[in-house]
């Protein structure tokens, strides 16, 4: 076997492996703007649950994903900055909110920072971090598959 | 105007037919001479010619001196400039083309545009916009507002074609071409994109090539660049690749938010109170590999001096404000930057390499990297470990610290990342890849994980100035 065809088979092996790990999540059903705008309401609510001056940067721009499988679909990300942060509190506050939302929740440290992240039933991602010298928010609304 | 414009530009593709086409697909190709021009800050290494002469310099002669009426005062009708016919058309194109083979350097390109006055540059935008699109060393809002022509005109150009009916097998290429374009359009979004795109490269032909920047490259403090490998197509993945350059920027966004007062931020080096900046490039620069012809370096070589060029132009362009420059590098990409970074006198402050098919370089000492390497290999990417084109960049030898991208227990952070898998699985959203990669492009590289017991013992104070 030449070189050259030795990394074929190599390279070859890597799409097959690298053929895994799909979700099998359908949507849920609602509309697409539904989705969306829910996607879009817990990040408001849980920004105005933690108050203090919140930077927008939400891209418009929606983002590639895949749901179930093989079907292409698109989600749509939120960023929020907040220079203000009040302490430990705060992640709590967000932490219970999530939990009543019937969001699977998870809480860690990293470092000197607390990361809240979240997951709703429909494949939303929900992540919240405060530092001594931030708040930051972000996630992806929930892949919708594309016309 | 417009005449005078296309003389100037003409004038200078004169050039190309004198000095004649360089030499492509050859299995050792010598370095560009975009990148061969002197550079007192380069070390360039023994196997880098010196000799070379720069033909930028008789560009920037023909284009400043005897091509423009402003300082010759010759009447621009005596340059040839009519494309008045197909022909003259044709020709103008294939000109086009062989310069971008072989461009000028990019210092020498920003030096000559720079010379240009603000009129001139808009005309030279309008007359030959393929050309000012995907020329390094152009600032980037006249590479982007030219490459946006091209995509527009091209795609109304098809469409109208189609409409009009051909021949079947004209269908079919031009449908192909169209699809690829539309995928340039999809992903440039918006017009409200945040953070704003532009088209920094863009070939319509053959298989295709773009570049779009999330972010503001002539002012942003931590510039990372995406290099992809084999299958990675404008046509089948840019949206994917500017998803991936997204990802990364909201990450390093936050982790710049939350970290405060970043020591390694040329701002807070330069004691500035604004908070850095990102901007992030999903880079198809080069003609990517498929399995017909993945066993061959020569597109790494293509790679390579496309790497080296868009590196170049960045630095020639942001002077003395230059950010913080990563390499974020996939598959037959890492072989493609490496090239780069050990035969060109491009260099950058971070490289990450993952799932690398080997290394033209015997360590992280032949490679012009001022800070770290960082390597990184998942299970079951069969690519890695190959060492298919020299060293092995997870050896130890090669000296590159390696980064977590398994998805164990991250204990920094106390909790599981997903874990990559496979050979195209390193950039999926919320792995521990993708953290450590925002983490590379920012600087962080004592928060990058190694899979290691070290990682208990990194904290959020190492990034903290006096830590």
């Amino acid at each position: 076997m030449t070189t050259s065809t030795s990394l074929r088979v190599l390279a070859t092996a890597a799409v097959l492996v690298s053929l895994t790990g799909c979700t099998l999540q359908g949507p849920s059903p609602v509309t697409d703007t539904e989705a969306r705008d829910r996607f879009l309401a817990v990040i408001d609510e849980t920004q105005r649950l933690v108050g203090g001056a919140w930077q927008v940067d939400d891209d418009p721009t929606p983002r590639g994903c895949t749901v179930p499988v093989w079907v292409t679909g698109e989600r749509y990300p939120a960023l929020r900055v907040s220079e203000n942060p009040r302490g430990d509190g705060q992640a709590d506050r967000v932490e219970e909110a999530w939990n009543d939302n019937g969001l699977d929740v998870e809480r860690s440290l990293v470092g000197d920072v607390i990361e809240i992240k979240a997951e709703s039933d429909a494949g939303e991602v929900y992540l919240f971090r405060v530092s001594d010298q931030a708040m930051t928010l972000q996630g992806e609304s929930e892949c919708r598959p594309t016309d | 105007m417009l005449a005078e414009a296309t003389a100037l530009l003409l004038a200078s593709l004169t050039v190309v037919s004198v000095t004649g086409a360089p030499a492509m697909s050859t299995s050792i190709r010598p370095p560009i001479s975009a990148v061969g021009v002197s550079d007192a800050t380069a070390t360039p290494s023994t196997s880098f010619p010196t000799a070379h002469k720069p033909r930028g310099t008789a560009l920037l002669d023909r284009l400043v001196g005897t091509a423009s009426p402003r300082s010759t005062g010759a009447p621009a009708t005596t340059l040839p400039v009519s494309r008045s016919t197909p022909v003259d058309r044709a020709a103008h194109h294939d000109a086009v083309r062989s310069m971008l083979l072989d461009p000028p350097a990019p210092r020498t390109v920003a030096n000559w545009w720079g010379a240009l006055e603000g009129s001139e540059q808009l005309r030279a935008t309008i007359a030959a916009p393929e050309l000012v699109g995907n020329l390094d060393g152009v600032p980037y809002v006249m590479r982007d507002q030219a490459n946006r022509t091209v995509l527009r005109e091209t795609i109304n150009d098809l469409e109208l074609g189609l409409d009009e009916g051909t021949s079947r097998a004209m269908q079919t290429r031009d449908d192909g071409q169209l699809q690829m374009l539309y995928s340039i359009a999809d992903a440039l979004g918006p017009a409200e994109a945040n953070p704003h795109r532009q088209l920094i490269t863009l070939d319509v032909e053959g298989a295709g090539k773009a570049s779009i920047v999330l972010g503001d490259l002539m002012t942003a403090d931590y510039v990372s660049y995406l290099v992809p490998g084999m299958f990675i197509s404008v046509g089948g993945n840019m949206v994917e690749w500017v998803d991936t350059a997204a990802r990364i920027y909201d990450e390093q966004v936050s982790w710049l938010a939350l970290l405060d007062d970043t020591p390694t931020a040329p701002a807070a080096r330069d004691g500035g109170a604004e908070e850095p900046t990102v901007a992030t490039v999903a880079w198809i620069g080069y003609q990517t590999p498929h399995l017909l012809n993945v066993g061959s370096l020569d597109l790494a070589y293509e790679g390579r001096d496309a790497i080296a060029s868009t590196l170049l132009g960045l630095d020639a362009l942001r002077g003395a404000d230059q950010p913080h420059v990563s390499l974020l590098a996939h598959s037959y990409g890492t072989t493609a930057s490496m090239l780069a970074l050990s035969e060109t006198p491009a260099r950058v402050d971070a490289l990450a390499i993952i799932g690398s098919p080997g290394s033209p370089a015997a360590s992280i000492d032949d490679l012009k990297v001022t800070g770290a390497v960082f390597v990184g290999e998942a299970a079951w990417d069969p690519i890695s470990n190959s060492a298919f084109f020299g060293a092995d960049p997870g050896e130890t030898a090669f000296g590159a610290r390696v980064m977590s991208v398994a998805g164990s227990v991250d204990l920094i952070t106390q909790k599981v990342l997903a874990g990559s898998t496979g050979h195209n699985e390193y950039f999926s959203p919320g792995t521990e890849s993708m953290r450590n990669l925002a983490l590379v492009g920012i600087g962080q590289a004592e928060l990058v994980t190694d899979g290691t017991e070290r990682d208990a013992l990194r904290t959020l104070a190492l990034a903290r100035p006096g830590a």
